[in-house]
């Protein structure tokens, strides 16, 4: 299987920012934790960033910290 | 040394217009009374917190970049923190010693919530990367 390319090495414009969310939330799963790098692909550095950001993110509540799935 | 920071805060979703005007022309001028210059103050409107502050489920987001002192920022955070209408504020150093007239002030501007990326661009144009983190180079 091929390995995923680090978005953020690949596409230098991308900046990492806590204000957003769009992009952040493509780094957390549906319960609101942080992807884990096998599956997010990115290299170290930019995932310490993007963690960096999600917990700014959490602070500010533009993300959350938890998500309890509603029983339906 | 003068720095260039970021500062977003949430305001009581109970409180009107005016009385938020208000308070981002209070806060704009303890930045300037402190040292600072106020580069732009950006509304970004009402929208729903991801979860819960003092029983509030929405908020008034106000984006507040400017360039100041540590003390600048001290004066800021306090009068934030003793405000009983400001739910919850987050300050990011954006840069490190910065020239205060590198950059001009800006009217203030509100934001469509549909696209936080606008303040991406903008925020993005001078800044290397905003984390304190250095060592970014590869």
């Amino acid at each position: 299987m091929k390995r995923k390319m680090c978005r953020f090495c690949s596409d230098k414009n991308l900046k990492i920012d806590f204000k957003d969310i769009d992009l952040l939330r493509h780094f957390v799963s549906e319960r609101g934790k942080v992807m884990p790098r096998r599956i997010s692909g990115n290299c170290a550095k930019h995932q310490r960033w993007v963690c960096e950001a999600i917990k700014r993110a959490r602070q500010i509540a533009l993300l959350p910290y938890v998500t309890i799935e509603l029983q339906e | 040394m003068i720095r260039e920071y970021e500062t977003l805060y949430i305001v009581s979703p109970e409180l009107d217009k005016g009385n938020i005007d208000n308070l981002n022309n209070k806060m704009k001028s303890i930045v300037q009374e402190n040292g600072g210059k106020v580069i732009r103050l950006t509304r970004w409107g009402k929208r729903d917190l991801a979860y819960k502050i003092k029983k509030y489920n929405s908020g008034f987001y106000v984006h507040l970049n400017y360039f100041g002192e540590g003390r600048t920022v001290t004066e800021l955070q306090r009068n934030l923190r003793l405000n009983e209408n400001i739910l919850r504020y987050l300050t990011v150093k954006l840069s490190e010693a910065v020239d205060i007239g590198s950059k001009e002030s800006l009217p203030d501007t509100d934001l469509e919530i549909k696209k936080p990326e606008q303040t991406e661009q903008k925020e993005g144009e001078a800044q290397d990367h905003k984390e304190e983190i250095t060592g970014g180079n590869e």
